[in-house]
């Protein structure tokens, strides 16, 4: 099994963020699609809303986390410095 | 006499060429570094900026081959023949570090010919470019992405250049060596302008 480095499960929260849409992710859906333990899932979508990345939309029974425009354009960025390092044979 | 001072003008063509695709790749590996703080892309960026700067000695050596400044011109091709051995080996250490975090490091052999120092250098680049080839074809073999395959041949071609250019070191008339040493290169660089082309274009 590979080393997942931080940058990588950033990038993995943000695509399951994604798949949300407009109605957002919970946190345990989060926790299953981006393979990550609570303690660090709720750490690292601190980061995330202090940097803008996603936002929190607030339901009546829990909180529930939506991408923004700027995780977009981060999540792109992300893919395309992959795709660059891929066609080098090499990973990010 | 015509047909050499072609010879030398398409090198130098091609020099300035190789020297705007690895600097873009140069660009891309920093911005990629800045962003994900990936050592990968360090590593990437030492790489193309110490070929630029191979590419870009080799041409004032050119230069300096013309206007006759002999001397100038074989220390500005020794410090060139440096620098693409460093760029090579950054792209070669990329590799292995990929490989050693996989827990498999093949045995590396290695047989110096020290006659001068371009040859030295030479020799260590072909060293990496042939781990950098053997690499990059594992990673296709499991990824199957013709732009690896692409950039297999890149390297090859690049692998070609440095042998032919070695060997031409060591033969009295070496015109014909050249002009299959500048083909060889000139199919390196346009395959390594394809992951340049494919990164601005998604960047549009």
């Amino acid at each position: 099994m590979s080393y997942r480095h931080q940058v990588r499960i950033v990038s993995d929260i943000l695509l399951a963020v994604k798949e949300g849409h407009e109605d957002g992710v919970g946190v345990a859906q989060l926790m299953r699609k981006a393979n990550i333990s609570y303690t660090r899932l709720v750490k690292i979508l601190n980061e995330l809303l202090s940097v803008g990345l996603i936002e929190e939309i607030r339901s009546e029974r829990n909180k529930r986390y939506r991408i923004t425009y700027l995780g977009l354009e981060y999540l792109a960025e992300y893919e395309r410095f992959s795709t660059f390092a891929k066609n080098f044979g090499l990973e990010i | 006499m015509v047909f050499l001072e072609i010879l030398e003008l398409a090198k130098m063509v091609l020099e300035v060429i190789a020297l705007v695709i690895t600097f873009s790749a140069f660009l891309i590996s920093y911005k990629g570094y800045s962003v994900t703080k990936r050592p990968v892309f360090a590593r990437l960026s030492f790489a193309f900026i110490f070929l630029s700067a191979n590419f870009m000695l080799q041409f004032f050596s050119d230069i300096f081959n013309i206007l006759e400044f002999f001397s100038l011109s074989y220390y500005s091709s020794v410090i060139s023949s440096f620098f693409e051995m460093l760029g090579f080996f950054f792209i070669a250490v990329s590799h292995m570090i990929k490989v050693s975090q996989e827990h498999k490091l093949y045995s590396l052999v290695l047989v110096l010919v020290i006659i001068n120092p371009v040859v030295a250098f030479k020799t260590l680049s072909l060293y990496f470019i042939f781990y950098a080839i053997l690499e990059s074809l594992l990673s296709y073999s499991k990824v199957r992405s013709k732009t690896i395959l692409l950039t297999v041949l890149g390297l090859t071609g690049f692998a070609l250049n440095t042998l032919l250019t070695w060997i031409s070191e060591f033969t009295l008339y070496p015109i014909i060596l050249n002009l299959f040493a500048l083909v060889f290169q000139t199919f390196g660089i346009i395959a390594f302008f394809v992951p340049i082309w494919i990164y601005y274009r998604s960047v549009r």
